[in-house]
């Protein structure tokens, strides 16, 4: 059974919408500003309206990071062609990657009874801050009646995400799955960081972080083609794995992921990585796919997006195999790595292979072919 | 690895830490008796609040050296999960866990206890001077990874937080690896602890009793919070009958659904919690009629029971009311476990079927003519039951219900 996906969607420091984000990451435009005093460089989505975005009054005081899901999902949907409120919402699933959630609410909602006593607590902060909000928002939204879940994580968890989407429709518990994955940048998070040491980037001085969401439909190739849809990928394989060590966790996803796919490692035409570890990433991805060409992570833009950065670099390799080598041209002209020469050729198969690494010796791998 | 057909998936280890104790015996004498072992919450002043009760674990104590954690580093939440997890693997006859697992945990906030510290010291103290290191243990997948740590574990790690329904569902998602062929093994349950972030957001939506938690009673007038851990080690059956060790229970069937009604309330018509239950008992490849035991979400919130009630009417029919199937909330006895519930109530209801009992729904004094269900209020209920079902519903709509049966039933 080949699972596809049929739409995307994204909101991003890099635009709001796939067209903008793209458009923005094939020339390479880094979103990050310079120093700030919290030392870290930030990306942050512009010109976010919700109310415009997402007309439905239900939501308006929802946490940041739902309004971003949901707008995210609402152009997946679209784009997969998609009314749900046509559709027998029992079959549709969603699962969501979270790695902070609404930790503004949180905050918000901790200082209020702190401060203030059993009064100052807001039952509309406490209800929006916990972390599966965003899943009971999209299920609200869109009348979504088949099962709703969270997954909490890292980076990975983006991978994870996808993952537990397509069991559930490859089970048959579902016809489609919407996957989504949010995060909104706050103070807390970036000085927690900080103060960890948990630095973001290779060999960065400053850390960079960032903000948006990711959105993905999933569902069976036959039901996408019953409903006369193309699929703009297929997911040839998905693979997770924690073990003791991160080098071998990273290793065994792409081994998982290529046996899953039944493709060797010299079927894969494009790497992309997620950046939660470079240096494990890079040794694995230069070791095991030598010859693949290395697209620029979504991260070297906008800063560590944690999960939602991982859908936003899902949204560009299933951009990059739909589209094809006048995609990767672009982007090769706009986003090399530094040390790691870009080509612009890649095979008529278009198979891509994302790999990342999450904060505790967990991996994620997916590979993504022509649908 | 055995054939992807007819794989079934049975429980060879049990971990649980509640209100009333830590460890399986401890914890099956007093669901058997019927121990109230609520009382006032002592984790912080929670004079002011409407609702001042709670399920706290008393005297809990992890007092074993760690191998590769540091213990100032970890959560309360942690600490709870470890020694749960040490008490699983003694049940199941293991050592520790050679072989590559699937490892799934609910839980609604991780580590809040370390992220209101933190939060307190940059409130008190300025944010500067606030320490950071306290916040090692926060994250919702840390307390997941550091038991993978600990234990050197391999293999596949999910951390659901699906409201008070995330145990449930990380049960349900380990039952579907095995049986599908993934993992011979896995490792499921969840994990809250008590924390003035959460008594204060139920108490801001009036969802906490003042007076005492009364599920499915006339009266009743809100929850009580818990904290505790729920863990169950789950084998493929050859797995577990190569191994030679004794099989406790099995998982024989799942569901799960959304309400898409409301971020906070249930839906009144009871139309997810329907197909919830519905599909875990089509899953399990039974009917209605042949459960034996409905183990309750029951929060004694009045609008959670009365959907609930009006569910497992719909679903079993003329075998519910007042002489159908027993029903009961374990609720009453050690409050609302949130991500733990479900798998604290999936671990305790196994008990029952093992044990041959009906935990007891204490408090309640006259049941709500409303709930047409057949109330089990007696302690000591001494019976045998082959089936059961137990329910959780959460915030967000989401719902899960699980089979699950006697060892050697079928």
């Amino acid at each position: 059974m080949s699972i596809v996906i049929t739409g995307t969607g994204v909101v991003s420091p890099l635009g709001i919408g796939k067209d903008a984000f793209i458009r923005a990451f094939t020339r390479g435009e880094s979103r990050l500003t310079g120093a700030v005093d919290i030392g870290a460089r930030l990306a942050r989505v512009a010109g976010f309206d919700f109310g415009t975005l997402f007309p439905d009054r239900r939501f308006r005081r929802a946490a940041v990071v739902t309004q971003y899901a949901l707008v995210a999902a609402a152009e997946a949907l679209k784009d997969a062609g998609l009314d749900l409120s046509t559709y027998d919402g029992k079959r549709v699933g969603v699962v969501c990657g979270v790695t902070h959630g609404a930790l503004g609410y949180s905050c918000d909602f901790h200082k209020g009874f702190s401060t203030e006593g059993p009064l100052g607590a807001s039952p509309v902060l406490f209800s929006d801050s916990v972390l599966n909000a965003l899943a009971g928002a999209l299920s609200l939204a869109y009348g979504i009646k088949g099962p709703s879940h969270t997954l909490i994580g890292g980076p990975d968890v983006g991978v994870q995400a996808v993952e537990y989407g397509a069991e559930l429709v490859r089970d048959g518990r579902v016809d489609l799955c919407l996957v989504v994955a949010g995060e909104a940048l706050h103070e807390r998070t970036v000085e927690a960081y900080i103060k960890l040491g948990i630095a973001t980037g290779d060999g960065e001085a400053m850390p960079a972080y960032g903000e948006g969401a990711g959105a993905v439909v999933i569902e069976r190739d036959v039901g996408a083609k019953e409903r006369g849809i193309t699929g703009l990928a297929e997911l040839a394989s998905v693979a997770t794995m924690v073990t003791p060590a991160l080098e071998d966790s990273l290793r065994g996803v792409v081994e998982q992921a290529l046996s899953g796919a039944d493709l060797s490692s010299a079927d894969i035409a494009g790497v992309m990585l997620g950046g939660g570890s470079d240096d494990f990433e890079g040794c694995v991805v230069g070791d095991l796919l030598p010859d693949a060409t290395r697209f620029l992570p979504v991260k070297e833009l906008v800063g560590e997006a944690f999960c939602a950065g991982t859908l936003m670099n899902l949204v560009v390799a299933t951009h990059l195999v739909y589209e094809g080598a006048r995609a990767v041209e672009g982007i090769g002209a706009g986003a090399a790595i530094e040390g790691v020469p870009i080509s612009t050729g890649v095979d008529q198969e278009q198979r891509i292979l994302f790999l990342v690494a999450g904060h505790r010796k967990e991996a994620g791998c997916l590979i993504l072919k022509r649908a | 690895m055995a054939g992807k057909q007819q794989r079934r998936v049975v429980v060879t280890g049990l971990g649980i830490i509640t209100a009333h104790g830590q460890g399986y015996a401890e914890n099956l004498i007093a669901m058997r008796e019927g121990r109230d072992s609520i009382g006032p919450v002592t984790a912080f002043d929670g004079s002011a609040y409407r609702g001042k009760l709670g399920g706290e674990v008393k005297g809990f104590l992890l007092d074993r050296p760690l191998k590769k954690l540091r213990r100032n580093r970890l959560d309360r939440s942690s600490l709870l999960l470890l020694a749960a997890f040490d008490e699983a693997l003694v049940m199941a006859g293991l050592g520790t866990l050679d072989e590559s697992i699937y490892m799934a945990l609910g839980t609604t906030l991780g580590g809040m206890l370390s992220g209101q510290r933190y939060h307190s010291m940059g409130l008190e103290k300025g944010f500067d001077r606030a320490r950071a290191s306290v916040l090692s243990d926060y994250l919702a997948h840390s307390q997941g990874a550091n038991l993978m740590e600990e234990y050197g574990l391999r293999g596949q790690v999910r951390t659901f937080s699906d409201a008070c329904a995330s145990g449930t569902n990380a049960i349900g998602s380990a039952f579907e690896k095995i049986r599908t062929g993934a993992f011979d093994m896995a490792v499921a349950g969840g994990y809250d602890t008590m924390s003035e972030f959460t008594f204060a957001g139920f108490n801001s939506l009036q969802a906490v009793t003042p007076t005492q938690c009364r599920p499915f009673d006339k009266e009743r007038d809100g929850l009580v919070l818990g904290e505790g851990v729920g863990l169950l080690i789950l084998e493929e059956m050859t797995h577990a009958r190569r191994r030679g060790t004794e099989i406790l229970g099995e998982v024989t069937g799942y569901g799960a659904s959304s309400d898409a009604f409301h971020s906070t309330r249930p839906d009144p018509q009871a139309r997810g919690a329907v197909a919830a239950i519905s599909e875990a008992i089509k899953d399990a490849g039974i009917s209605p009629g042949d459960l034996d035991y409905v183990n309750a979400h029951g929060t004694a919130t009045p609008f959670n029971d009365l959907m609930e009630a009006r569910a497992i009417a719909e679903v079993f029919g003329e075998s519910t009311g007042r002489v159908g199937v027993p029903v009961s909330s374990i609720k009453s006895m050690i409050g609302h476990l949130l991500g733990a519930s479900g798998a604290v109530e999936a671990v305790v209801t196994l008990m029952a079927l093992r044990e041959g009992f009906i935990p007891p729904n204490i408090n309640c004094q006259e049941i709500d003519p409303e709930c047409l269900l057949n109330i089990s209020k007696e302690p000591n209920r001494i019976i045998k039951i082959n089936r059961a079902i137990s329910n959780s519903f959460g915030f967000g709509g989401a719902n899960a219900s699980l089979v699950l049966e006697r060892a050697g039933s079928a």
